[in-house]
């Protein structure tokens, strides 16, 4: 009902309503570029003082840099990238329909949002194998291949 | 040896009911729960997937087929049933609402008739041209232009 007064002690600032609080990115839902959901911001990382970006709580754990924001709003982020690490998981299927396993691994160049390969792999007692950028037609809800795996 | 080539080619309707069907972005549709064939010539003239509780049943026509897969049936076109129920936001993730429906104007989408988080506020309809990605979710455009639907 009654705001408190914040009394600010700083050289820099005389007024701080106007500056972001880094505390409400905390809890905030993460898209892709597509709208697929891809978790919630747990942490917020700084080099010096310098803010770089945020770690992100889904399926997997990921650090996504600030250069991949594209907009944001009171409760939400959206970034300008498919992060490539939301493929683990995802079903191959290959051009004729038969199911060529699970996507386990993703080899990427560095920490890039690009990948060259896919570490795919059928069932526990089979042996994973590599399937080539070049190979995939699709690769968003799932991977659909360009040619038929045997 | 002909009979073992037309052996290959030929399926029974067991191999395809209850099979999943992926569209070309990749994402599971369904279950096959229906294979409709012609009285007359008795060709197939395309299914029916069952696509969960919340959602109505979808024919595709046979011609829609891409390929009948050993583990699922895959599709050529993506079926406009399918953005029914996603979320639609803004170029800066702020919730707007869902696809309540879909204006198609000769097999194209025209409009999407959204219903906003409010239920007392209606629907609007967003023109194709104001529509950025659609994927998982649906984002407008940035400066994009809502019409209120008429009742």
């Amino acid at each position: 009902m009654f705001k408190k007064e914040t009394k600010i002690i700083s050289n820099r600032f005389k007024e701080i309503n106007n500056l972001k609080k880094f505390g409400s990115y905390i809890d905030r839902k993460v898209y892709s570029k597509s709208g697929e959901f891809v978790g919630k911001v747990y942490d917020l990382l700084f080099k010096k003082d310098i803010f770089s970006g945020i770690m992100v709580k889904g399926k997997k754990d990921i650090f996504i840099g600030k250069e991949f924001f594209r907009g944001e709003s009171e409760k939400t982020i959206m970034l300008k990238i498919e992060p490539v690490v939301n493929l683990i998981g995802k079903r191959v299927f290959d051009s004729t329909g038969k199911k060529v396993g699970i996507v386990r691994e993703i080899k990427r160049k560095a920490n890039s949002n690009n990948y060259t390969d896919l570490v795919v792999k059928k069932s526990i007692y089979k042996r994973s194998f590599t399937v080539p950028k070049k190979d995939i037609e699709v690769a968003k809800k799932n991977i659909i291949l360009k040619k038929e795996y045997k | 040896m002909a009979h073992k080539k037309t052996k290959a080619k030929i399926i029974t309707s067991d191999d395809i009911l209850g099979k999943e069907t992926v569209d070309p972005e990749g994402s599971i549709l369904g279950v096959i729960t229906k294979v409709h064939i012609n009285k007359k010539d008795l060709k197939v003239t395309g299914i029916t997937i069952d696509m969960g509780l919340l959602k109505p049943d979808l024919f595709v026509g046979a011609k829609y087929l891409r390929h009948l897969g050993s583990d699922v049936v895959l599709l050529k076109k993506v079926p406009h049933d399918k953005y029914r129920g996603l979320k639609v936001l803004t170029e800066g993730g702020e919730l707007i609402g869902k696809v309540k429906d879909i204006i198609v104007d000769k097999k194209r989408i025209k409009a999407f008739v959204i219903s906003t988080k409010k239920v007392w506020d209606g629907h609007y309809h967003v023109a194709y041209k104001d529509i950025k990605e659609i994927g998982e979710s649906i984002i407008l455009k940035q400066g994009h232009k809502m019409k209120k639907k008429k009742k």
